[in-house]
């Protein structure tokens, strides 16, 4: 059978793993020997090899750092942004507290290590909703009745 | 009847960044040759489907699905240039795939309709195409030799090499690399060395890639 008058057998893509396999079951040394042959440094592509490798997890780690980075950039602005929406007003914030506690299961259950939230003072008010904010207590999607099993 | 009792073992530990890293370090000097060859393999095959794609972006890619566990390495069962290697082989593969994907996605009217009897008759969209190929078409075309074509001019840059010749010709026949190694009295390396000889050819004739075929 003659391939010149025959569609061939073999397509593209069988012609480039027949190409790339040749490499793949090479031993290391005959590709060197081949290499050095053909007067490549050899010991430049070592280098150059280890050196594009390590840049490589270099990069993986930056990209990961950056990512952890990002995340904590965002929730740092949500917070901030929860805690700036705290009444002005240190009796605004005594009565959220207290209507929070009255209403929100969860609240009540962190805030039932005071004794009387009314006696209280304005500094531990402040940092009491500001932990429940942290704690997503005050999320839309926080159930202000709920069981706490969730 | 007893039942065998299982040995539950603990799954192989994947590799962590810094065993990686180790990995790297301990290369020797013929790994990293083979480890470039594989990869400057690839970025040639797919340089006519994925624009000016380097051996050092592959190595990139390859790293990245190391570390992102897209691809776990276990350094107990498989050794890290064979791991690269395979990595490598896939990065091709999927490229070249990606890269023969049409641009726009495939619309519920683009697909086959079919009559009562199942029998698929052309869609609104297919009976209201034109397919005639645009002046880019039939610019592309005329550029683009036949892949029979290119196996030909192939053949011709063999032709003072008798054993890469021979090889070629029977893949063009449909034979396996294992069943010409038994027909020729070859033995794997030897096979390979010739292989190697057509890829530089390959290369040497083509520096930009081998031609796309229509």
């Amino acid at each position: 059978m003659s391939a010149d008058t025959n569609r061939s057998k073999m397509d593209l893509q069988s012609l480039f793993d027949n190409l790339a396999e040749a490499v793949e079951h090479a031993s290391p040394d005959d590709l060197l020997a081949e290499a050095k042959a053909a007067g490549q440094d050899t010991e430049r592509i070592a280098a150059e090899v280890k050196n594009t490798l390590l840049d490589a997890v270099r990069n993986f780690e930056q990209r990961k750092l950056h990512a952890a980075r990002h995340a904590y950039r965002k929730r740092s602005t949500e917070l901030s942004c929860k805690r700036s929406a705290l009444p002005d007003g240190a009796s605004e914030r005594r009565k959220m507290l207290i209507d929070a506690a009255a209403t929100n299961q969860r609240v009540a259950r962190v805030t039932a290590k005071f004794r009387d939230l009314r006696e209280l003072s304005d500094e531990d008010v402040r940092s009491a909703l500001e932990d429940l904010m942290d704690l997503g207590a005050f999320d839309e999607t926080a159930e202000p009745h709920d069981d706490g099993n969730k | 009847m007893k039942e065998k009792t299982q040995v539950k073992t603990a799954p192989d530990p994947v590799a962590s960044i810094d065993e990686v890293r180790q990995a790297i370090a301990a290369l020797t000097e013929s790994e990293t040759v083979k480890l470039r060859h594989a990869a400057e393999g690839a970025a040639y095959r797919l340089r006519r489907r994925v624009f000016s794609v380097e051996p050092k972006e592959i190595f990139n890619e390859a790293i990245s699905r190391v570390l992102g566990e897209q691809r776990r390495w276990q350094p107990r069962k498989v050794d890290f240039v064979g791991l690269l290697l395979g990595v490598i082989r896939s990065i091709e593969f999927e490229w070249r795939k990606d890269a023969m994907q049409p641009e726009n996605p495939v619309l519920e009217t683009d697909l086959p309709d079919s009559n009562s009897d199942g029998d698929p008759i052309p869609n609104r969209l297919q009976q209201a195409a034109d397919f005639r190929p645009d002046a880019e078409q039939k610019l592309i075309q005329n550029e683009q030799i036949t892949q029979e074509q290119l196996y030909e001019q192939l053949e011709q840059f063999f032709s003072d090499d008798a054993l890469a010749a021979l090889i070629f010709s029977e893949w063009r026949r449909g034979t396996k690399g294992p069943e010409i190694m038994k027909a020729l009295d070859l033995d794997r390396q030897q096979f390979d060395t010739a292989v190697r000889r057509m890829d530089r050819a390959i290369k040497k004739h083509w520096p930009e890639g081998m031609p796309d075929v229509r």
